[in-house]
């Protein structure tokens, strides 16, 4: 699903270089479930926005879905981007003055389907998290996670092939962030891809796979054998199959 | 995605309803501003005898001062003497010949009791309404018999029409003009009105049609009351009426319709045999001796458009361009408080196009609305013009100039105050701003 190798991500000011991904090299394939983890400055962000074709980078490739999308241009990764990849932000980012219902329909008015399509697709998705007697109340009208919900069915409506998550539960407290967490396990479960970023190494553990960045490098990864309970002890949590520190 | 655009852009004017209202005014305000001094600039550099520019002429003879040049224009007078008026119109050589003069004349019904009251009279030959393509309600100019004779016949305004006659057909009525019968054998409708007034630029260029007109030649027969301009250089001695129609005075607008090359030719070669013979008895030492202008250098050589008018346009310009800017200004301001939402979007899917569009989508509906409420502004500004200086009753009005350009600068105030906050909203990049919302 997706696949990248040796990328390299310099951003330049007047003063300094700073090297955000050097010689990257990641592969997650389809229908998996993976985590990314590293300090502060690793390089997380900067692999999310890469693998969201939202940034460009200097040296390297990178399929997306079996196609190569290293050197394409604005409008062709913007159509990428809205048809295969769901974005899922630590700070919901719903537009504050959009109701719910047009919050959801914002990826699908770029995709041109009709009206009738895209209020179906709407309502699916909401149904799904279970918002849609909420379908015309405004963000702030909503607690966090159920904003954080939204945001997933905004992700989901158009059918992506894989979801992004940049610390989808950094501003929800345990139980709602048990809710987020146990839903996106629901859709990984129905075969769709996740990448999500956390710094929580507890929901590291409900992932596949742990990826861990350290100075823009691949440095360690982890597969789970299985999911577990988000208030479990280290012990039964996430027994390891495999390790590997690069 | 035209209508998602329409939409977004309603509500987002919606939601900022005080700086939606400022960006408006601000080009509102520049608009009202130029459509008003383009509107009069229009009207006043125009040349309403366009169509004829090539077959129409004003005479100058230049009769003037051996010692100095006339004081004024091309250094040429721009008015005839009563003789050389009378020479022109004489020599019947050209298609049309008309000789006129601006009076003040009083006017009343025969049997009214009121004090009458007079009005401005064109005393003029009757080429004059096939020249000036004037245009009747009813009847029309009087014979060539009446020119010579000159006989009591009088064409009057509408608003004279309205006034003594309840605007009724009023042909073969009779009126008192200065104490004397005149029958009345046309009406010229009010909607005739040469601005500027090509033909008579002595006086104020922009002033209305006469109330009245009556043949030239009953000025040979006494001295009405004069309300053109009168400029003699000689020190004569002028004791009476026919004294003053032989003097060196120039009172008189000469104009001749040339309607081929030919024509031309005969009719320059008499004003120069006339010339000759007139220099023969001590008159035109000057050079040259005389100049044909068409409507458009006619009122080049008058300055109707002054320099004053130019620059007031110039300035108008840059008022405008200083209110788009500061539209601009705030539209960037406001878009790029938005940027979160537009790095949303883009992380959405949206391309930068869309972004661009969307935003400007926005702009130019600020940019219609302000150029709508320019308008209304400027007929409010064209009407204080009128209120204030009479003289520019028939340049201040709104027509066809106005409406185009206020399209015009409706889609120029969009793109230019546009433009640049949509191409930088639609330019950032997105990941910035996606952490930070």
């Amino acid at each position: 699903m997706l696949k990248m190798q040796s990328v390299k991500k310099i951003y330049r000011t007047d003063m300094i270089e700073t090297h955000a991904l050097r010689d990257f090299n990641l592969e997650v394939k389809e229908g998996e479930f993976v985590a990314v983890t590293g300090p502060s400055g690793s390089g997380k962000t900067t692999f999310l926005n890469i693998a969201g074709l939202l940034e460009t980078f200097e040296e390297g490739q990178y399929w997306l879905d079996g196609n190569d999308v290293s050197r394409l241009n604005d409008n062709i990764r913007s159509k990428l981007r809205n048809e295969k990849i769901g974005f899922i932000f630590q700070g919901f980012n719903l537009i504050s003055d959009l109701n719910i219902f047009d919050n959801v329909d914002v990826p699908l008015r770029y995709r041109g389907f009709s009206s009738a399509e895209r209020k179906k697709r709407i309502i699916n998705a909401l149904e799904m998290v279970g918002l849609a007697a909420r379908a015309r109340h405004l963000p702030s009208q909503l607690s966090g996670g159920q904003q954080q919900r939204v945001a997933i069915a905004r992700a989901l409506a158009g059918e992506p092939k894989f979801l992004l998550a940049d610390e989808p539960t950094g501003n929800l407290d345990s139980l709602m962030a048990r809710q987020v967490m146990d839903m996106l396990e629901d859709i990984n479960k129905n075969g769709m891809t996740v990448v999500m970023v956390t710094h929580d190494p507890d929901l590291a553990r409900r992932a596949h796979r742990n990826i861990q960045i350290v100075d823009g490098q691949v440095t360690d990864f982890k597969i789970y054998e299985s999911y577990v309970d988000s208030t479990h002890n280290s012990d039964a949590a996430g027994k390891k199959v495999a390790e590997n520190t690069i | 995605m035209w209508k998602y655009y329409l939409r977004l852009s309603l509500h987002s004017l919606r939601n900022t309803p005080v700086l939606s209202l400022l960006m408006v005014l601000a080009i509102a305000t520049g608009i009202a501003a130029n459509l008003t001094i383009l509107t009069m600039h229009s009207v006043v550099s125009s040349n309403p005898m366009a169509h004829k520019n090539d077959r129409i002429f004003a005479v100058q003879l230049n009769a003037w001062d051996p010692e100095r040049e006339y004081f004024a224009l091309n250094a040429i007078p721009p008015q005839v003497t009563y003789q050389d008026a009378k020479a022109l119109y004489d020599a019947h050589l050209a298609d049309e010949t008309v000789i006129m003069r601006k009076a003040g004349l009083t006017i009343q019904l025969p049997e009214s009791t009121e004090l009458p009251s007079a009005h401005a009279t064109r005393m003029t030959t009757r080429d004059f309404f096939s020249m000036f393509d004037v245009q009747f309600i009813y009847g029309g100019p009087w014979g060539k018999n009446t020119d010579d004779g000159p006989e009591y016949a009088v064409v009057l305004s509408e608003g004279m029409n309205n006034k003594f006659f309840k605007g009724e057909n009023s042909l073969g009525q009779t009126i008192l003009m200065d104490g004397e019968l005149f029958t009345v054998v046309g009406v010229i409708s009010d909607k005739w009105q040469l601005v500027p007034n090509v033909y008579d630029l002595n006086n104020l260029p922009f002033e209305a049609a006469a109330d009245a007109y009556i043949p030239f030649f009953f000025s040979a027969a006494k001295p009405y009351q004069g309300w053109g301009n009168y400029q003699n250089w000689s020190d004569e001695n002028i004791r009476n009426h026919q004294e003053f129609l032989q003097s060196e005075t120039v009172w008189i607008q000469a104009w001749v319709s040339l309607n081929s090359a030919e024509k031309r030719q005969e009719f320059t070669q008499f004003l120069e045999n006339y010339i000759s013979t007139q220099k023969e008895q001590g008159r035109f030492k000057r050079s040259p001796g005389y100049q044909l202008n068409t409507p458009q250098e006619w009122l080049n050589i008058n300055k109707v458009v002054s320099k004053d008018n130019n620059q007031l346009l110039m300035i108008s310009f840059v008022f405008l361009m200083i209110c788009l800017v500061n539209s601009t200004v705030l539209m960037l301001a406001k878009f790029l408080r938005k940027a979160p939402e537009a790095g949303i979007r883009r992380a959405l899917g949206a391309s930068r196009h869309s972004i661009f569009f969307q935003h400007l989508t926005e702009a130019f509906i600020v940019g219609v609305a302000g150029a709508l409420l320019g308008l209304l502004l400027s007929l409010g500004g064209l009407a204080a013009v009128r209120a204030l200086y009479s003289n520019y009753e028939n340049v201040a009005v709104f027509n066809g100039v106005t409406v185009v350009a206020a399209i015009f600068l409706a889609l120029l105030a969009s793109l230019l105050s546009g433009f640049l906050p949509a191409w930088r909203i639609s330019h950032a990049a997105p990941a910035k701003y996606l952490k930070t919302q």
